[in-house]
């Protein structure tokens, strides 16, 4: 399987995430940072937040929690189903997100390229996903780069 | 790009002229992983890929068992810049590139230095490279952050 460079550039349907303190404090929890900050909203707003601050690495959960209408699954690009690697993530944090915000996630893959190795054949997919809030403010956005692997046919 | 984090109004932990170019950030050292830990990260994010919860699909892919999430390893990072600026606010810029793969047995260290101190477009700007590496000093993922810091006056 290729990763599809047709696609590249072309936006796929947006998807809704909605912002929980619920899946706020389990993320902060499995990550193992206990900071009040992130699970308790008195003393995150005694800290100065307006609810529970977002962990860095939150937005990891809008991939897999947020709505995922079908072709915005990353099978429809040629990613692997299983057996990808993640090379490399970047966040871009533009505003502050909160509990109760509502997002609209946009992805778009915007790079593949390949290299031979020994072994096979390494390609390297980047995909770009700008969110937006309810009042239509781009808040983040996240790089990430897929690498799947296609073995070279038994000699 | 940061006007928009101006409304907050959250006190700094560390002031522009506390940084110096080669300072070294507080080190983070996790807990072991476990195999449970993995299971409640795929919980908490989502990511139920099963070469990080179920041992024989790790064993038939040919890893010889489950291997941490990138994402929880990045996200030991972000706990370690959280602990040093006293929260996310301050924090622009936040990537790394994953370089190996982390098993239940490993604890994992997360470390920094400041590399950039300037000023831009009226805001003190940092910048650091972070590294997360096993108590061998094998690196797991490196990457750097930017964050805007307060002045003292």
């Amino acid at each position: 399987m290729a990763m599809k460079r047709e696609m590249i550039g072309k936006p796929l349907t947006p998807r809704k995430i909605e912002v929980t303190r619920a899946k706020i404090r389990e993320l902060a929890t499995a990550t193992g940072d206990t900071n009040p900050i992130y699970h308790d909203v008195e003393e995150a707003q005694e800290a100065g937040y307006k609810d529970l601050a977002m962990p860095l690495t939150f937005p990891t959960t809008f991939n897999f929690w947020g709505s995922l209408p079908k072709d915005a699954v990353p099978e429809d690009l040629g990613m692997p189903k299983v057996g990808g690697l993640h090379g490399e993530e970047e966040y871009t944090y533009l505003a502050p997100i909160y509990p109760g915000d509502e997002l609209t996630g946009v992805n778009r893959l915007v790079d593949v390229t390949e290299k031979q190795g020994r072994s096979g054949t390494m390609e390297f997919g980047t995909l770009e996903t700008v969110y937006t809030n309810q009042h239509g403010q781009e808040v983040l956005k996240v790089k990430t780069v897929v690498i799947a692997r296609t073995p070279n046919p038994a000699s | 790009m940061s006007t928009d984090f101006k409304a907050e109004s959250i006190p700094a932990r560390v002031f522009f002229e506390d940084v110096e170019v080669g300072q070294e950030l507080p080190p983070l050292t996790n807990p072991v992983i476990t195999h449970a830990q993995l299971v409640r990260y795929a919980g908490a994010s989502g990511d139920f890929n099963p070469i990080h919860t179920d041992v024989e699909a790790g064993k038939n892919f040919g890893l010889g068992g489950t291997i941490a999430h990138g994402m929880l390893i990045m996200g030991f990072l972000g706990h370690f810049i959280s602990d040093y600026l006293g929260g996310p606010t301050p924090v622009r810029k936040f990537g790394v590139r994953f370089l190996s793969m982390t098993r239940p047995g490993e604890t994992i260290v997360c470390s920094g230095v400041i590399t950039k101190k300037y000023e831009q477009d009226g805001q003190n700007f940092i910048e650091a490279s972070i590294a997360a590496k096993n108590t061998e000093g094998d690196t797991k993922a490196s990457g750097s952050f930017t964050a805007v810091l307060p002045g003292k006056a």
